[in-house]
């Protein structure tokens, strides 16, 4: 083991934008929207909605 | 040292999975919670399948109640509190039919608690004095004699407190209070609002005027 060996200031940077990269690739488009934030919150909201709106008859 | 290193990313993606699960969840619930709350004490979601409150209400029009004017229900109680105000001669509210509490009806105010009410020869009069509203319509020209049915003579009767009479502005074709009596300050479920969409089933059309327009 080379004890005197230090990696360079944004390795780790450049590792991790290859690893974030190679798991974007993996991900399919399917797996992406699930776990999107913004589509679960607009899910939700419609579910909202359309809770408050789905009408009961009133005679 | 190989198991160690090869469990963990095993961990993690169970440890995601789980949040991924829980996360949903939570919206779920909370999408639950809020439009509960929302329905019970903000505004509810109501469409007319029946023609006894037309023209002010069409079949197909769908329309919000304002459920806090007149003081937000506690569920299985018959408690109301934050009041704005009572109920008023010529508003149009939800409440529940008294003699099926399953169905839900909408009507105009005609009596308020205290009030002489009488039809004579289809025209209603409140403490003897008449009271046309501007949105009552007359279908049929017969008038039924007393005895027989009092659509088109009837009373004169009192309301009691706490009770309100109630017809429909259809006043030929509509099941009111000239037919099953008072409904109780309990049974209101709330004041109709806006109509927010409106279906045209014979004519298969959306009648776009009269979406957003203000129920008065």
């Amino acid at each position: 083991m080379n004890v005197e060996f230090e990696p360079s200031p944004d390795f780790v940077a450049r590792v991790m934008t290859q690893v974030h990269a190679c798991t974007y690739e993996k991900t399919s488009f399917v797996e992406w929207l699930i776990s999107a934030r913004p589509v679960r919150y607009l899910l939700a909201c419609g579910g909202t909605a359309f809770g408050i709106l789905s009408a009961a008859p009133v005679f | 040292m190989k198991e160690t290193t090869e469990a963990v990313p095993l961990n993690q993606a169970v440890v995601r999975e789980k949040s991924k699960i829980r996360e949903y969840a939570e919206s779920i619930l909370w999408a639950l919670i809020l439009a509960l709350i929302i329905r019970t004490c903000v505004v509810q979601a109501f469409k007319i399948p029946s023609g006894s409150m037309e023209d002010t209400l069409a079949i197909g029009d769908h329309l919000l109640v304002n459920k806090f004017i007149y003081g937000i229900k506690l569920p299985f109680s018959e408690k109301r509190f934050l009041k704005l105000r009572d109920p008023r001669q010529g508003d149009v509210m939800v409440f529940e039919y008294p003699v099926d509490r399953s169905k839900d009806f909408i009507k105009r105010v005609i009596g308020v608690p205290g009030d002489e009410i009488e039809v004579r020869n289809k025209h209603v009069y409140v403490n003897g004095v008449l009271y046309q509203n501007p949105h009552e319509v007359y279908r049929e020209t017969a008038v039924f004699p007393r005895e027989m049915n009092p659509r088109d003579n009837f009373g004169p009767v009192r309301v009691p407190p706490r009770s309100y009479f109630m017809m429909g502005d259809n006043r030929d074709n509509s099941c009111d209070s000239r037919f099953w009596g008072f409904i109780k300050e309990s049974d209101i479920k709330g004041k109709a609002l806006i109509k927010y969409w409106s279906w045209d089933r014979n004519a298969w059309r959306v009648r776009w005027e009269n979406i957003g327009r203000l129920i008065e």
